[in-house]
């Protein structure tokens, strides 16, 4: 009784474990085997139609990702390209001098076109705005 | 992502293009492991060789939408552990039926059990009979773990448990089987 009762302490998990792994297993017979030989299917099966429509959507949905990938590389390099150099201002707004002459002080074109018509139609108002001068007052 | 060895992706390349080697092959490598998967879980030699038949058959006819998530011996198993459970529906229909017909269901002892008739010594034996009183799913993990040689990972796909699941009931069984051991010795 005392032998077996040191014997079960002696049997810790890894042993245990060992001795499972060691249990005889059932052997199949060579009858079997000619059985399962006789199921391999005579004509090749080949790829399924959906097996090859799910290959082809991860090859498209990969190369889509990508492309976007580059784009979006791409938009940000021109951003980041545009915003440290800004456009130059055009050579009417860096020449004309006439809108800050002395007799013109009082007005501020709208816009190019307005200055324009201006000059060609001096009576026209269109696209003034009048700007209170400070020295008048 | 594909986790077959290099010799596993040739044969299933070879098997897809008809070639009759590349399916003996696969058989020859794996019919052994699934039959005595097989008897452990039926407890039935012949019913094991029919089960094991029709795991063969499903995995042909499947063989294109398998996409190497997992190695062949792992996708044996998965279909074979299928394929038991759909017998166990059917067989159960038919006892319930047989019951209700008032019919003797004859009793299962365990010498009956194949695998009994395999143990040469006393501890086998007891090891053997400390194992049958497990509950089935824990019975299922010891098997697959110990007699079939999946790893945790594998079972998991077999399963279809949480990998974390299965390690702590296999340890829970593995601690009962020996408690089951030391009572008996005592």
């Amino acid at each position: 009784m005392t032998h077996k009762k040191n014997k079960s302490k002696d049997l810790s998990l890894k042993s245990l474990e060992t001795k499972l792994r060691l249990l005889p297993k059932a052997k199949a017979s060579q009858t079997l085997k000619s059985r399962l030989f006789a199921t391999i299917p005579n004509k090749p099966i080949g790829i399924s139609y959906d097996f090859q429509l799910k290959r082809d959507f991860r090859i498209w949905n990969f190369s889509t990702t990508a492309a976007a990938a580059v784009l979006i590389v791409a938009f940000m390099f021109m951003v980041n390209y545009a915003l440290s150099n800004p456009a130059p201002i055009s050579m009417i707004e860096q020449n004309d001098t006439s809108l800050f002459s002395g007799s013109n002080q009082q007005y501020f074109f709208n816009d190019q076109n307005d200055f324009l018509a201006a000059m060609i139609f001096p009576n026209h108002s269109k696209g003034f705005v009048t700007l209170t001068n400070e020295h008048e007052n | 992502m594909s986790v077959l060895r290099r010799a596993e992706r040739q044969n299933l390349k070879d098997m897809r293009k008809g070639s009759r080697r590349a399916y003996e092959a696969v058989v020859s490598q794996h019919y052994q492991s699934i039959y005595s998967f097989m008897v452990y879980l039926s407890r039935n030699t012949s019913l094991a060789e029919d089960l094991t038949q029709e795991t063969f058959v499903s995995a042909w006819s499947n063989i294109d939408n398998f996409n190497g998530h997992a190695t062949l011996k792992t996708w044996f198993h998965q279909i074979a552990y299928h394929k038991f459970i759909d017998s166990q529906r059917q067989t159960k229909r038919e006892t319930d039926l047989k019951s209700k017909l008032n019919q003797r269901i004859a009793d299962f002892t365990e010498t009956q059990n194949p695998l009994y008739k395999l143990m040469k010594d006393e501890h086998s034996i007891l090891l053997h009979m400390a194992i049958q009183k497990l509950k089935p799913y824990e019975y299922l993990l010891i098997v697959l773990h110990y007699f079939q040689g999946l790893s945790f990972r594998q079972m998991d796909k077999v399963l279809d448990e949480p990998i974390g699941t299965i390690k702590w009931r296999t340890s829970k069984a593995l601690k009962k089987l020996k408690y089951f051991l030391t009572d008996r010795a005592e």
